[in-house]
Formats: structure tokens, sequence, C-alpha cells
């Protein structure tokens, strides 16, 4: 899955580059419709004056060369028109932008431009579209034509009036095409697009930037604060969570999760202080009961003395319990201080199992101790002394009668198994608190399921573990020995 | 011996007072701190069980007084309160042991014959007089081979003048230890007792070892 900062990265940066892109691609859009406009701007205000003198001039031919030249021939002399005047029409028009007429009427009168050939006034004639710019590949030069269609010819005044002819208006309707050389314009156009091209290139990247810093900026409360969630350890009291320019609207989040938590650690804090004075408040009506009976003991009467005994034997069960609840409390409120020192395992567990031998041999079990005797580790001895003796009492309290129970070395670990058989569904939760892997068993005493999860948790406060597994059926427990010199270097 | 046990809870109290007047103990018992402090500053006690949280004032604060006062009676504190602070507390602030509830009863006897054993500066738990062995483990006396059938008041007796060995101790101070507060003073029955006691000594071959001093009192002395 994708964190969050490169969702916003990418997206951030993807909307950016496209919002970018489409700008720029509007903007050469843009830039080349009104670079397009300007010239057909340019050639209709051009068209305006070249219409008439290209119509003109395609009238004056005919007249210059069937009847203009005749009459101003003549004249008098000193009437006869200037040299310049009666310069021949070819050269006089070809000034200004090359324009070419033809008309409508008679196809053969045509007005040529010696910009163009032959051909190339056949292809702009063949291309002719009224009144409408149009962009014609003519050769190898890019044009962009306008074509205009002279119907009227206007004629204020003018030699025809003056020498009493009528102009040839029989040539219209005359077709005008005004051509623009496009290649500089494109050329200019292409240049203005790479200019854009290469800023939208560094825009983008600047873009990309700019959202992975907003991005970071953005996420970086979140990653506070998702990184103090993900280092809380289990069991252990979170504190309150700061999280360092948190925006506006993860202030109510944090605020709500800090309340939350307040709430938790004083609910966890008040049952474990209604545990520890439940267990506290029990130890002196235990110890009276303890004391009645025993001293009972010495009673005369038989049958007292066989009762006290019986209830002395669950009063001294019962404060197990007790003492195991209270033990769990402390270890959860941290309470119970580590020291190491050398610890011979052999030697501890044959301690525990001693304690425990009566119990043992009531049941029939026996133990194959197979450990090391000159295995030497640094823990907390008293640490694993409650450790060894809560597994090998829950051995003790389930394994069938008349089995053995069997502790080994495995590299660093002390396996406890017996015979007892377990569902391995359930392995994970045997070191749960208050759990039992058979609630009706109620000839193995009194026992409410605290033990493993007292070994479990004072395993760890050593830096150790303690797994529970089923093997062959089996249920085995796994008791992982760390050296705490070692875990402290 | 005689001993005070301040103890709010009523079902303990009681019952460590049977238990240790059973044992021949003479046993005063209250579960008032004032009033265990008033027991404590008045009587000549060999002992003081006290619980730390009590009404009136607590445990600790009878012990301070009590040291204060120049007392020199060994204290024993039985409390619910089982953490290294609290054990340390007590035991800084004068006691001489410290025992956490619920305890085991002979552990708890053991702990009051150590203390007694401390006061009299007698380490031994084993008194020897003559060919009578005091034996204040087992609470027997036995000459030679046998046992003395004594009842616990005669066994007490003889241990508390084994005790102080070759000491001459009053009639009072015998009785101050032996009998509770609220027994009636009778000099006539503390006589009875120690009639019965050599009754029982002479009648295994024992040498006279409880000597009367006249207008003063009893001692026993080595043969």
């Amino acid at each position: 899955m994708s964190s969050l900062r490169r969702r916003l990265v990418l997206g951030g940066a993807l909307t950016a580059m496209v919002a970018v892109g489409l700008a720029a691609v509007a903007v050469g859009v843009t830039d080349r419709v009104l670079t397009v406009r300007a010239v057909d701007q340019g050639l209709a205000a051009d068209m305006k004056p070249q219409r008439f003198r290209a119509v003109a001039r395609l009238m004056f031919q005919g007249f210059d060369r069937d009847e203009h030249r005749s009459h101003d021939e003549r004249r008098p002399p000193d009437e006869r028109r200037s040299t310049d005047e009666r310069r021949p029409p070819d050269d006089r028009w070809s000034e200004g932008p090359p324009v070419l007429a033809w008309s409508q009427a008679q196809p053969s009168t045509l007005l040529e431009s010696p910009a163009f050939s032959a051909a190339e006034i056949a292809q702009i004639q063949a291309a002719f579209n009224p009144d409408r710019a149009q962009d014609l590949q003519v050769g190898s030069r890019q044009l962009r034509i306008l074509y205009h269609v002279v119907t009227d010819m206007p004629v204020p005044g003018g030699r025809w009036r003056r020498d009493g002819h009528q102009p040839p208006v029989d040539i219209l309707p005359v077709v005008v095409a005004l051509p623009h050389e496009m290649d500089a314009v494109y050329a200019d156009l292409r240049q203005r697009h790479w200019l854009l091209a290469s800023t939208v290139l560094a825009a983008s990247a600047l873009a990309a930037c700019g959202a992975w810093l907003l991005a970071r900026s953005l996420v970086r409360p979140l990653s506070s604060l998702a990184e103090r969630i993900a280092h809380a350890e289990p069991g252990v009291a979170m504190g309150a969570i700061s999280v360092p320019d948190a925006p506006r609207e993860l202030q109510p989040v944090v605020t709500r999760l800090n309340d939350l938590l307040t709430r938790v650690a004083n609910a966890v804090q008040r049952e474990r202080r209604v545990n520890a004075d439940i267990a506290h408040e029990l130890r002196t009506p235990l110890a009276g009961i303890r004391s009645q009976l025993e001293f009972a003991q010495s009673d005369s009467d038989e049958e007292l003395r066989r009762a006290s005994g019986v209830a002395l034997g669950i009063a001294v069960e019962m404060q197990a319990v007790m003492e195991n609840l209270l033990s769990l409390v402390r270890l959860d409120a941290g309470q119970v201080q580590v020291q190491a020192q050398e610890v011979h395992p052999y030697a501890l567990v044959q301690s525990c199992w001693h304690s425990l031998e009566q119990a043992a041999r009531a049941r029939s079990l026996e133990c194959d101790l197979a450990l090391p005797e000159d295995w030497v580790c640094t823990s907390d001895a008293t640490a694993m002394r409650v450790v060894l003796n809560n597994l090998l009492a829950n051995a003790v309290a389930y394994a069938p009668v008349a089995s053995v129970v069997r502790v080994q070395r495995d590299a660093q670990r002390i396996t406890v198994s017996n015979a007892s058989e377990l569902d391995p569904a359930l392995a994970d939760q045997a070191c749960e608190a208050f759990w039992r892997a058979d609630k009706a068993r109620s000839d193995t005493g009194l026992h409410c399921g605290l033990g493993l999860a007292i070994a479990q948790r004072m395993a760890a406060l050593i830096g150790s573990g303690l797994t529970v597994q089923v093997v062959d059926g089996q249920f085995c427990a796994s008791f992982e020995v760390a050296d705490l010199v070692s875990a402290e270097s | 011996m005689r001993l005070l046990v301040v103890e709010d809870y009523g079902p303990l109290r009681d019952s460590l007072q049977r238990g240790l007047s059973r044992a021949g103990y003479a046993v005063d018992a209250t579960g008032d701190g004032e009033e265990g402090l008033w027991y404590a500053e008045r009587e000549d006690y060999d002992l003081l069980i006290l619980d730390i949280m009590l009404p009136g004032i607590d445990g600790l604060e009878i012990l301070r007084r009590v040291r204060a006062k120049g007392h020199n009676v060994p204290v024993l504190i039985l409390s619910a309160r089982d953490q290294v602070d609290d054990q340390v507390a007590g035991l800084d602030g004068g006691a001489d042991d410290y025992l956490t509830k619920p305890f085991a009863v002979p552990e708890l006897m053991a702990r009051v014959r150590a203390l007694l054993r401390r006061r009299s500066g007698q380490a031994n738990p084993v008194i020897e007089v003559g060919s009578v062995v005091v034996d204040t483990n087992a609470r027997a006396v036995r000459c030679g081979t046998e046992t003395v059938a004594l009842t616990p008041r005669e066994y007490a007796l003889l241990e508390y003048l084994a005790r102080h060995l070759g000491a001459v101790i009053s009639r009072q101070e015998l009785w101050d230890h032996l009998y509770d507060f609220a027994a009636e003073a009778s000099s006539n029955t503390l006589d009875q007792w120690v009639a019965r006691a050599r009754r029982k000594l002479r009648a295994l071959g024992a040498e006279s070892i409880i000597e009367t001093v006249h207008g003063h009192g009893y001692r026993m002395v080595a043969p």
C-alpha cells in the first residue's frame, strides 16, 4: 500500500503538470490563433486597396492594349502623359504585395504576379474559397491566401469618363487572391511553442518539487502522530501525544486521542489499583483465616483438626491466587525491579521442582530434568524462579496422572513439556490472564489461569520470552533465556 | 513471656491471642493504636506484635514513641504491606522483625521465639540447667530423656526463670511476664505454679533448681 505522502506527491505533481500542460496548450493554441488572425486581419486590410488596384489593372491591361495607348498617341505632345504615367502597367503594379487576380467571366483574363510560377498560380486558382483566408502549400512555400470576389467596379471619374470610354466591366466578377508568406510566421510560432514547452517542463519539475514539499508539510504532523502510535508498546501505558505544528484540522484529533489515552490510562490505573487494593485487603482476612485454621490444627478434637486441615489447604491456595494476582498487577504496573546475576538453571529448576514434589507425587508425576548441570546464564534469579515455578506448577496441575514432565535445553531455551493435550488453536491464548484450557477441571486444585500470564510478563521483564506451542499434540512451554548483560551491552 | 498484640482485624487478633496463649505466652491484645501505645508504655512486655495500619495511631508511630521513651522491647511488625520499601521503613523505624500477612503460624511462632531469645541474650534455643533441659523451640522441658509434663503456664515459668538463670526474679516480675493484663494478681496462684513445677521436676529425679529467695522471689540455679 502506497503511503499518503506518495499519493499526495503523485496526485499533486500530476495535477500541477496537467494544469500547467493544459494551460500551455491553451496558450499555444491561442498564440497560433491570434497570430494567424493577425495575418488574416493584415490580409483583409491589404485586400481593400489591392482588390481595386488589381481589378483596375486587369481593366487597364485591356484598355492600354486596345484603346488607351492610341488615344494618348493622338494627343498633342504637351497633353500627353508623363513618362511615369505612360510607364507599362506591369512595372507600376509590381509594387506592393504580390496580388493575383482573374476574371471569372473571361477565364483567360489574368493578373499574374512574378512571384508565382504558372503552376503555382493554377494551384492558387484551384484552391479558391471566397472571402476566407486559408493555408496553402505552394511549392516549398506555406502561404496564407485571402480570396475576394469583386462583382462591381465603382469608377469615380478616371480616364474612361474623361476619354468618353466605358470601362471593360464585362470581365467582372474578378477574383482577387492576396497571398502572405507564412514560413517565417510559422517558424516564429514554432520557436515560441518550443519555448513554451520548455517552460512547461520546468514548471512541471517545479510543480513536482512543490507538491513534494507541500505533501511533506501536510503529512509531517500525521507521520509524527502515526510514529508515536506505532511506537507504543503493547501493555505499556502511552503518554500524551504531542504533534508539533499540528494543523488546525488535526488538533481536535490529537486532543481527542489524548483525552482517550488519558481515560484509558486512568481506567488501567484504576483497574490496577482496584486489583491491588483487593489483593491487599484480602491479605489480612486471609491471615486471620490461616491463623485460625493453623491454631486449630493443635486442637484436641480430631474432626476439627481434619476439617481445619482441608480448609487450611484451600486458604493456602487462595493465598497463592491472591499473590499471583498481586504479582500480575505489579508486573503490569512496572513495579518489579530486575537485577542481573549469575543463575544456574539446573539448580533453579531442581529447587522449583522440589517445592512442588509433594503435589507431583500425589499425581504420580515425574520430572525428566535434562538441562546441563554446568549451564550458567546471567539473568534475574528471582524472576527466573517465578517463571520456572509457574511453568512447573502448571505442568504439575495439568499433566495427566502418572506422566512425565520434561525439562530440556534447546540453545538458550528451556522447554517444559508434559503429556497434557492442548488444541493448537488455543496455544496463543494460554498466556492470557484467567485463561484455562479446561474450565471444568476441578481435581487439580484451585487455579485461576494466572500462572502462565505472570510467567510470560515476568519473562518479558527480564528481556526473555515465553511461548506456548503444541508439539506432537502435547503442551510445550518454551522459555527463551536472554542474557541480561548481553542485552544491556 | 508476655506479649502485646496490636491488630485491628478482630478475627486475626483473637486468633493470635488464643494461639499464643495456648502456647504459654501471656498475651494482651488490642485493635486500637492509642490503646496499644498505652499498653506498650505502661507494661513491661517481652515482645510487641504490631500491625501498621491501625485506627488512632499507626503501628510505625507506636514504634517510634516506644523507642523514643527508651524501651528496648523487641517488636515484630505484622503487616499486609509486602513491598521492600514498607519493610525497610518498619525495620529502620526500630522494629526487630517484619512479617507479611498472610503468614504461616509456625513461621510466626519461630520468629517470636527468636526475638525472645535475643531479648534474654540467649542465642541458644536450648537452655541446660543441670540435668534439666529447657527446649524453647519445642517448648518442652526434659529431664534426661524424659519430657516433663507441664502445662503451658508451668513451662512459661520455667522458661522465664531459665532465661534469667541465677537472677532473683521477684513475684511481681514473674506475674507481669506470665500473666496478661486481665489476670487478677494473687501471690498464692504464682506460688502454686512454682510448687507444681518443682514437684514435676522432682518426680523425674531432677535436682532442685528453683530456689525461693524469701522476701524477694525465685531464682533458678544450676546445681
